[in-house]
């Protein structure tokens, strides 16, 4: 299961997508939640990626924020 | 829930899209297509804008990414090192991820209007919006919009093909021209074409070899699954992508000349 999902975000940072490069994080959105699915299992993991998304708009100040 | 999004998001193109047929096209829906397409990308293009920008920015600045990562192991000095060099070439503060989450309603009912096909639903058009008297679906009087259209799905993989080559160039290419930019940037590169050698030395599990084998032809695949699915869907479909595609490669275009005018 949590393979499974990490699998998935792996896929999609390969993808020519052009939300890869506008995150404002530090580590990116995706890498962070492949951090905490690892850490928390797979439902806190994506709720708290959800939530990581969320915080990832131009007007955000903290641009590091590790799991 | 696929309610409001009905409300919000399709109904407003999908009226635009009939207000066009009615009063600019005069009945064709082919060019109506088109031009809805171009008029609901010139929207979201400031949004797109500042992503394409920095997607430019972070393959000059690869090179340098990598040393910092090198040079320092501890993840938070290394995020504050990074951002320093974002902010030496400019592209900080970046747009931010949930600014592109939010485009995608808007691009999945421009796709969703051409999908559920050219018949006129009376109950979806606004009041103060006349419906067409004559449609004719007959694109140049070549292609039947509603029916498959091989050509079109070729066409449409192709512009795929050329936007991806475009936006993200072989890396073969990237080695050779930060060559002539600098002997020492060919002689890092060089070093790190040999570690990666020998990373490749060690024996890699299978998913390891899928997930690279994926990033090498992701840029081949994805064409042509675009270019099949264009063609089994419908010609209308098909014309959508090739448009959308064509407008991407016009402003990534138009990005990049305006960078290295910048940088000049």
């Amino acid at each position: 299961m949590k393979k499974f999902f990490i699998n998935f975000i792996n896929l999609y940072q390969k993808i020519p997508f052009k939300s890869h490069n506008s995150c404002v994080f530090l580590p990116t959105c995706s890498e962070y939640t492949k951090e905490t699915i690892l850490k928390y299992g797979v439902f806190i993991g994506v709720y708290k990626g959800f939530r990581r998304i969320c915080r990832c708009h131009p007007w955000q100040k903290n641009h590091y924020d590790s799991v | 829930m696929s309610s409001l999004w009905n409300t919000v998001f399709y109904q407003p193109i999908y009226n635009v899209l009939i207000f066009i047929i009615t009063n600019i096209t005069f009945g064709d829906v082919g060019f109506a297509i088109i031009l809805v397409t171009i008029i609901v990308k010139l929207i979201l293009s400031p949004l797109t804008k500042k992503s394409i920008k920095s997607q430019i920015l972070m393959k000059q600045m690869e090179p340098e990414l990598k040393q910092i990562k090198k040079d320092f192991p501890n993840k938070e000095e290394q995020a504050k090192k990074t951002f320093e060099l974002y902010k030496k070439y400019g592209t900080n503060p970046f747009s931010g991820c949930l600014v592109i989450i939010l485009q995608l309603p808007v691009i999945f009912a421009l796709y969703y209007v051409f999908y559920k096909g050219l018949s006129i639903d009376a109950s979806l058009v606004y009041s103060f919006i006349q419906t067409p008297t004559n449609l004719h679906t007959n694109f140049l009087g070549l292609i039947e919009m509603g029916s498959q259209s091989i050509f079109l799905g070729v066409f449409a993989g192709v512009t795929q093909f050329i936007q991806g080559y475009l936006s993200s160039p072989v890396k073969v290419k990237m080695a050779k021209s930060s060559e002539a930019r600098s002997p020492d940037a060919s002689k890092e590169a060089f070093r790190e074409i040999v570690k990666e050698s020998e990373l490749v030395d060690k024996p890699k599990t299978f998913q390891e070899q899928l997930s690279d084998s994926m990033q090498m032809n992701i840029r081949y695949i994805l064409p042509v699954f675009i270019a099949f699915i264009a063609w089994k869907i419908s010609a209308a479909v098909a014309l959508y992508w090739i448009v959308s595609n064509i407008f991407t490669i016009a402003q990534e275009w138009c990005i990049r000349r305006q960078l290295t005018r910048n940088s000049v």
